[in-house]
């Protein structure tokens, strides 16, 4: 099977290592996974700030270094959201609007790839470690996706998984909404924070770059013991070399 | 006599010129029916409709009781007897007269047939007595329709309300409801929906009775 | 009043929002309450998504055909003997309603709960013609006597007060003498309402939803006042938004169904009544007067744009209850009488952006609302088009970020820029993390960290693999 790789820029730039467990993972379990190099941006930013007009660009450039793949999977739930808006993003019954339709349908997020077109629940990883998962917004609401991380993760052998109050509650990263808004973002993460804590877990898991960048910049610079692990990270773990997350019993 | 339209056309030409449409010669919708409310009414044995009933009653805070029609007088005054009660207010139409008959004489009772006392009787009673239209199962409330001696005021001013609730009025919810009064070519005035005693949470979300409305409710299942 | 609540900037409101602790566990708590009575609540009928979806249905087909329910409403009222005013404007509307008083040499007026009347701000316009309005609402009651505290939520208007606060205002306004016990202050409200009702010459109430086929007005309450004012004064006068309309009563039951279930959790509100014209011939109560007033006010200008579904909203403030940013601000940082979600989209729109122009961007796009919606509408998508509206219409947005965003497309369009974009990020990399950033990211790390770039990319890790001949492909 060959998969196209899209890293994120986040992923790209700040947490490389995501992407690295991504294609392990995905190459173990039998697939080509192929990196377009003229990848970009989904647009994201433009399109929640309200450049229609320049997220359309980006939609462009993305449908066409995208065109060839046979499957696009990326290990963000918010940035495949995007890729799935691209169609409502030019006119009906246009060309582009077919070809953004394709891109939208042969796009996964990296778990919903692995439990619905790999068909796997197990990729045989452990993690011996208390942890609690981060149900990103975007991921849950806008791409639908509540199951695939929890069927994968219930499958990581030696974990423990403990609930997070208010697990729906958005963390209060919101792409520019941090920057514009920051005192209400703050509260918002400062609350995500707390409930963290208060689960007991080790390891906060979860699905988003964008969200785990949010939280993670909180807990650390609340001192806080409890460490930020992105999906793929776990789920690509027991088959490590030198383990950087400490010492498995 | 009808009543007077003001300002219309001006209004509704804006709306139309926003909507960028004519107007519509004929009614718009086809008819429509809420296929997901199949009518339980008819699914549900008459049992198992005052099984929900008084559940749903009792998580509202209602207490009910189910009586034979001959014991209906005795269970009224055995309600009415808990509390210091003078003044009773009752519907003045002929099926509620006839089924609180035999009340001890010891309560002042008043039949609301009289449009200029009905507000202070009502405001001044202990008790509201009504029958009801409909009640409905999947949510303990039941349906009055005010009309002609069917007084809004009874169910309302008097500190506690009894409703009785005739077996056969049983249905399962508001949609079967909605259905009848959709057929009917006039509309009762007033059609209430009740559903326990007047309440509120606007302070601290704390959940307060008695309001505004009766403090107080109690259902009596007539078989 | 009027639609705006206040003369501060939106950061002063936030700002006094974020520090209002005590408002802000009120509010998360009712979230917390209303949030779950409404998830069981659409549980409990089994089929809630196409209950959703057949509410979404109705709302669309009766807005797209609003001229035609409103003249068949109208008429109906009309033929039941009823009076029907229609007013474009807050002044229109006033100008009929303060009529009525002189006319009926009105003194008091009680008021059940209506957003609209807010908006057009009759109070203060039946007050300047001499009469006495009162809220019964009993949260509208403590807002108003507080010196008319404005709203911050649609369904409870007072949920930012605690009790004690409650208190207070009755000891002074009007000299209460027992306890903060929310069952006190109630039964003492009770009785002092109680009194006034009996004597009010007129009655306004809002509407919840109207019935065009059969001419009714209909409205939920939990506290009976409603009841009370539709039953007492012999003039009724109910004012409406036009959007406020149903075809029939079997459209109107799945709405009432909806409303219930969303706002509160229960199954029917306590009190669900349905008004058809004035009292009848050889009735023993009711009003002998009855006028419907359907109000406009920058309604019909949302119809035919990308905003139209706005209107099929319900008024239930599920998205409100379910609202992050909402609960950590509350309702009166929307400097709106429409707070939270629907607010942020409706204000701007019927008050227009220059009041409003923060209200779109005090959302994190979480979603929340738009997945509590009862009747579908796309809420945090609508957040998205009025940004548009103020990029592409109004130019509203600022320079350092159109700039941004003129770069920002210029990257990703172009994968060597872009690329020159990521060796630079590397170039910067550190091992630790950024605790003080420059220009608008030090709106971030005031609060948080931020990551340093790595040294070495994904793509230049890929590249690197690939050379070495360790590709899968």
């Amino acid at each position: 099977m060959r998969v196209s790789l899209f890293i994120t820029c986040l992923s790209d730039i700040f947490y490389p290592e995501v992407g690295k467990d991504v294609v392990e993972v995905l190459e173990r379990n039998g697939c080509q996974v192929d990196f377009p190099m003229n990848q970009t941006c989904c647009g994201q930013p433009a399109f929640n700030s309200g450049y229609r007009t320049e997220a359309k660009e980006s939609a462009k450039h993305m449908i066409s270094v995208f065109e060839d793949a046979e499957y696009v999977v990326s290990p963000s739930g918010s940035c495949v959201a995007m890729l799935k808006e691209y169609p409502h993003l030019f006119d009906e019954g246009s060309e582009l609007r077919k070809r953004a339709q394709q891109l939208a349908n042969k796009s996964y997020e990296f778990t919903q790839f692995l439990v619905y077109v790999l068909k796997k629940d197990d990729v045989q990883s452990s993690f011996h470690k208390k942890v609690t998962y981060h149900t990103s917004c975007h991921m849950t609401r806008l791409l639908g996706e509540k199951e695939a991380p929890f069927r994968l993760m219930e499958h990581v052998e030696g974990m423990e998984y403990v609930p997070l109050h208010k697990s729906y509650e958005c963390c209060g990263f919101g792409g520019t909404f941090s920057v514009k808004m920051p005192s209400i973002s703050n509260e918002m993460v400062e609350e995500k924070v707390r409930n963290i804590e208060e689960s007991g877990a080790d390891y906060l898991i979860g699905a988003d770059c964008s969200c785990l960048m949010n939280i993670e910049g909180k807990l650390k610079r609340k001192g806080s013991h409890v460490e930020v692990m992105h999906i793929a990270e776990l789920l690509n773990h027991s088959s490590k070399e030198g383990d950087h997350h400490g010492n498995e019993d | 006599m009808n009543g007077k339209i003001h300002n219309r056309e001006r209004f509704l030409d804006e709306v139309r010129e926003n909507l960028n449409k004519t107007l519509d010669s004929d009614r718009p919708l086809r008819k429509f029916t809420n296929p997901l409310a199949k009518s339980k009414s008819q699914l549900f044995s008459e049992e198992q409709l005052v099984e929900e009933f008084t559940d749903q009653s009792e998580r509202l805070g209602i207490e009910w009781f189910r009586v034979n029609k001959s014991d209906l007088a005795q269970k009224i005054s055995d309600i009415l007897a808990r509390f210091d009660t003078m003044r009773v207010s009752v519907w003045n139409d002929q099926e509620t007269r006839s089924m609180v008959k035999g009340l001890p004489d010891n309560y002042e009772i008043l039949f609301e047939g009289d449009s200029n006392q009905v507000l202070g009787h009502a405001e001044t009673a202990d008790f509201g007595i009504t029958t009801c239209d409909y009640a409905l199962a999947e949510s303990g409330s039941v349906v009055l329709m005010n009309s002609r001696d069917k007084a809004r005021a009874i169910s309302l001013l008097p500190k506690r309300y009894i409703a009785l609730v005739p077996k056969e009025r049983l249905i399962y919810r508001i949609t079967d409801v909605a259905k009848e009064v959709d057929e009917m070519d006039q509309v009762p005035t007033c059609i209430n929906f009740i559903s326990g005693p007047s309440n509120s949470a606007d302070i601290e979300m704390d959940l307060v009775v008695g309001v505004h409305g009766p403090m107080e409710v109690f259902y009596i299942i007539v078989d | 009043m009027g639609m705006k609540i206040s003369d501060q900037s939106f950061e002063d409101r936030t700002k006094s929002g974020i520090e209002d602790l005590f408002m802000r566990e009120n509010v998360q708590s009712a979230q917390d309450r209303l949030r779950s009575a409404r998830l069981n609540a659409a549980e409990d009928m089994g089929d809630w998504e196409e209950w959703r979806k057949m509410g979404e249905d109705i709302r669309n087909h009766t807005i797209q055909h609003l001229d035609y329910y409103l003249k068949l409403l109208s008429d109906k009222v009309s033929e039941l003997g009823g009076h029907v005013h229609f007013a474009r404007t807050p002044e229109e509307a006033n100008e009929y309603i303060t009529q009525i008083a002189e006319e009926k040499k009105a003194k008091s007026v009680v008021k059940s709960k209506s957003m609209v009347t807010e908006e057009i701000g009759m109070n203060e316009a039946l007050e300047a013609v001499g009469c006495e309005v009162l809220e019964t609402d009993l949260g509208e009651y403590i807002l108003q006597v507080d010196e008319h505290d404005p709203p911050s939520h649609i369904v409870a208007p007072a949920l930012h007060k605690n009790r004690e606060q409650i208190r207070d205002v009755y000891q002074e306004r009007l000299g209460y003498e027992g306890t903060e016990e929310p069952e006190e202050l109630t039964r003492f409200t009770r009785e002092q309402l109680r009194e006034k009702f009996m004597k009010a010459d007129i009655g306004i109430t809002g509407c919840n939803f109207a019935i065009a086929e059969s001419g009714t007005v209909s409205l939920v309450t939990n506290e009976g006042n409603a009841r009370l004012v539709s039953t007492v004064p012999k003039t009724q006068i109910t004012v409406m938004g036009m959007e406020r309309v149903v075809p029939t009563w079997k459209e109107w039951e799945v709405l009432i169904t909806l409303l219930a279930r969303s706002s509160v959790g229960q199954k029917l509100t306590t009190y669900v009544t349905a008004l058809t014209g004035p009292r009848q011939k050889g009735e023993v109560d009711g009003p002998d007067d009855f006028h419907l007033v359907i109000v406009d006010n920058g309604r019909s200008k949302i119809l035919g744009t990308e905003f139209q579904s706005i209107l099929h909203c319900i008024r239930c403030a599920a998205c409100i209850n379910v609202c992050p940013v909402y609960s950590h601000v509350g309702g009166h940082s929307y400097g709106s009488i429409y707070p939270g979600p629907v607010g942020a989209i409706l204000s701007p729109l019927l008050g227009g952006y220059e009041d409003y122009k923060e209200l779109p961007y005090a959302s994190s796009l979480c979603g929340a609302c738009t997945e509590a919606c009862p009747v579908k509408i796309p809420l945090h998508e609508l957040l998205v088009r009025h940004r548009e509206n103020m990029v592409e219409k109004e130019k509203k947005s600022e320079m350092s970020e159109r700039m941004l965003m003129k770069m920002f497309k210029f990257g990703a369009t172009h994968p060597k820029f872009y690329q020159l974009g990521v060796n630079a990020a590397e170039k910067v990399s550190r091992e630790k993390d950024i605790k003080r950033g420059p220009g608008l990211m030090n709106n971030w790390t005031q609060s948080r960290d931020f990551p340093a770039p790595k040294k070495e990319s994904f793509r230049k890790w890929y590249a690197n693999r690939k050379q070495n001949g360790r590709s899968s492909s």
